[in-house]
């Protein structure tokens, strides 16, 4: 079975649509069956009302046509008793106006209803006008009979015609209140139909933002941790799965990216193997067998061959620091960072103590600020500040009241770390020189170095996100400045 | 009586000679066999190819080993010597330039005796292999050929 797929807007539309037609349903089949409620309700009281009004009056006025009659036979008023005519006429005329409410669309019953009266009014008038002139023997007693029998079959008649039929309007009521059930029973079918198509669209929407979500959250956290091998399953083809996708789209290229990254240091790595092994090799041929002349050779050697000998020895051990220096410079890039919490005073201390030991009889007034707490590398911090402690030993190494300090400042919300000299300082005018490989600002003969020392702090502050400046007066000494940067797990 | 022989893994001639003379300096007597690549490494110790009907027998007191060489790296070289029953036993010092934690580690990890860096400084060079003779031509003492060398 094919997954039906689909965006959100889509199911939203889905659900906004369904929960329109579920409205729209709603309403109108309360129209249909109110208007159907309003319908019998006015059936009822258009037939009802009428007759409970009608049926009374013809009743009374049957009644009163007959008592007339009798009244006239008893008083043996001939004219009492003519004017009876008018009073069925009356009678007749009611009924014919009334036709409607009594017998609603039954013509033929009204017709029969209103001879049944007329048969009953002449048969009775005829026997009234009998007795009137005092006629006796079994023809009157036959007649009388058959007034009695019209009049029954005619009060009978009209009884039933104007009987009040609380069957049938309890009937009636009853259509009213089932036709409002019927009408409740399918609101309620139409609002919950909608309510369960809402409520599977919802959790159908739901379950895929979840499952989307769940993937997403858990692929970003692999990518994280650094593996991004593992792609984000594609949950569904919405809009979430297109961030998974172009997540994943990403990752592919910080893979590649990585995987360039690896050969590039690869290549690196054996780039400085092959510096190691192969510019080391002839250095120490050129040294050993120069030596080798001078210990084997010595006597018949002019000393003039001897001193260039020498200078042959120097250089090539010059060499060998500049190699060394940049050996360790590739190095500084490429291990990884371990970062951890470092105590710089007690850095700078241990790196002050060892160029005490080194020079003792140099004289510095050296000034360490307690408790310089950083986040960063020990080693390569370390490295940083035996470069610049280092730098300004070297270059106080000619005055007499020679001072290094090194200490923290606060400048804007950045901690800067600092260390001065009153040294020989240098040109301003140079300082974009400072620290670059190889550059050096001043000559081998005056100090010396090899000019890596700088370039190896810039390497290893730039790992830490910071930054590293110089400020100096040539002759008035130099101050460096640097800051640090580095958050928990940040690798370069 | 010469002792058994050195076998010098230097593909490197100026360093092959600087060698040799600090040794002959020591008045290490020992004839010393020098192989300039990998593959002639093995073929000289499992007497193959050139070696071809060379006394088997005849295991070098020593092996110094260079890492960098042509066709088959030193590493190799020391995996197959170490995997062989008859070279095993050899002590293996690698004296090479590169002083690369990984080359360190790979080294011990495939059975190297002794691991020592060339010193750049010629004057150190030349202490350094003046040990290196010392210590293991007159200090160290070899496992005795007969209870491998000789076994089939």
């Amino acid at each position: 079975m094919k997954k039906i797929q689909l965006n959100f807007r889509t199911k939203l539309g889905v659900i906004v649509g369904t929960m329109t037609v579920g409205l729209v349903l709603l309403i109108v089949a309360n129209l249909v069956i109110s208007s159907n409620v309003a319908w019998e309700l006015r059936k009822i009281h258009n037939y009802y009302v009428p007759l409970i009004e009608v049926g009374p009056k013809l009743e009374i006025q049957f009644n009163g046509v007959m008592r007339g009659l009798q009244d006239a036979v008893a008083a043996h008023d001939e004219e009492a008793l003519s004017a009876t005519s008018k009073l069925n006429q009356t009678l007749i005329e009611n009924l014919e106006k009334n036709a409607e409410i009594i017998y609603p669309g039954q013509p033929e019953k009204l017709q029969e209803l209103k001879l049944a009266l007329e048969t009953n009014y002449s048969v009775a008038h005829d026997v009234s006008v009998r007795l009137l002139h005092n006629e006796t023997g079994i023809s009157v007693v036959n007649a009388m009979g058959e007034m009695q029998k019209v009049f029954s079959h005619s009060k009978n008649l009209l009884e039933k015609a104007i009987l009040f039929d609380e069957e049938k309007l309890s009937k009636a009521f009853e259509s009213v209140g089932s036709a409002q059930k019927t009408a409740e029973e399918l609101e309620l079918i139409i609002s919950g139909v909608c309510l369960i198509i809402i409520i599977i669209l919802s959790l159908w929407i739901g379950r895929g933002v979840l499952r989307s979500l769940y993937a997403l959250t858990e692929g970003f956290k692999r990518f994280r941790e650094g593996d991004f091998l593992t792609p984000i399953p594609i949950e569904s083809d919405d809009e979430l799965g297109e961030v998974a996708k172009n997540a994943n789209l990403m990752s592919s290229k910080i893979r590649s990216l990585l995987a360039e990254l690896k050969t590039t240091n690869k290549e690196l790595e054996s780039f400085s193997y092959s510096v190691a092994h192969d510019l080391r090799a002839p250095l120490r041929a050129s040294i050993g067998f120069s030596n080798a002349l001078l210990e084997d050779y010595s006597s018949i050697l002019p000393d003039e061959a001897k001193k260039m000998l020498n200078q042959v020895i120097i250089s090539s051990s010059k060499m060998g620091e500049l190699i060394n220096g940049l050996l360790s410079l590739s190095r500084i890039t490429r291990n990884p960072m371990v970062v951890e919490e470092v105590n710089l005073s007690a850095v700078a201390k241990d790196v002050i103590l060892t160029l005490q030991q080194g020079a003792p009889e140099r004289k510095v007034l050296v000034h360490i600020e307690e408790g310089v707490m950083v986040r960063g590398d020990p080693r390569l911090l370390h490295v940083v500040l035996a470069n610049l402690l280092g730098n300004a030993w070297k270059f106080t190494g000619k005055s007499d009241d020679a001072k290094i300090d090194f200490g923290k400042i606060r400048e804007g919300d950045t901690d800067v770390y600092f260390v001065r000299d009153n040294g020989a300082g240098f040109d301003m005018r140079y300082v974009e020189k400072l620290f670059g490989t190889f550059q050096r600002l001043h000559p081998e003969s005056e100090f010396e170095g090899t000019g890596i020392g700088l370039a190896t702090v810039q390497r290893i502050i730039l790992r830490h996100h910071g930054r590293i400046w110089a400020r100096s007066e040539k002759n008035k000494g130099a101050t460096f400045f640097f800051s640090l940067a580095v958050s928990e797990g940040a690798e370069v | 009586m010469r002792g058994r022989k050195i076998l010098l893994v230097e593909d490197n001639s100026s360093d092959e000679a600087l060698i040799k003379r600090v040794f002959s300096k020591a008045n290490v007597k020992n004839e010393i066999v020098t192989v300039r690549d990998g593959e002639e490494v093995l073929e000289y110790l499992f007497c193959k190819g050139a070696y071809h009907g060379r006394n088997g027998d005849d295991v070098p007191r020593v092996v110094f080993l260079d890492l960098k060489l042509p066709k088959v790296d030193g590493l190799e070289v020391l995996k197959q010597i170490k995997a062989n029953e008859k070279t095993s036993l050899v002590p293996v010092v690698i004296l090479t330039s590169s002083r690369e934690e990984g080359d360190v580690v790979e080294g011990f990890k495939r059975g190297a005796n002794s691991y020592v860096v060339k010193p750049v400084d010629a004057a150190d060079f030349n202490d350094c292999i003046q040990q290196l003779a010392l210590y293991w031509m007159n200090l160290n003492e070899p496992c005795p050929l007969n209870f491998w060398g000789t076994e089939k």
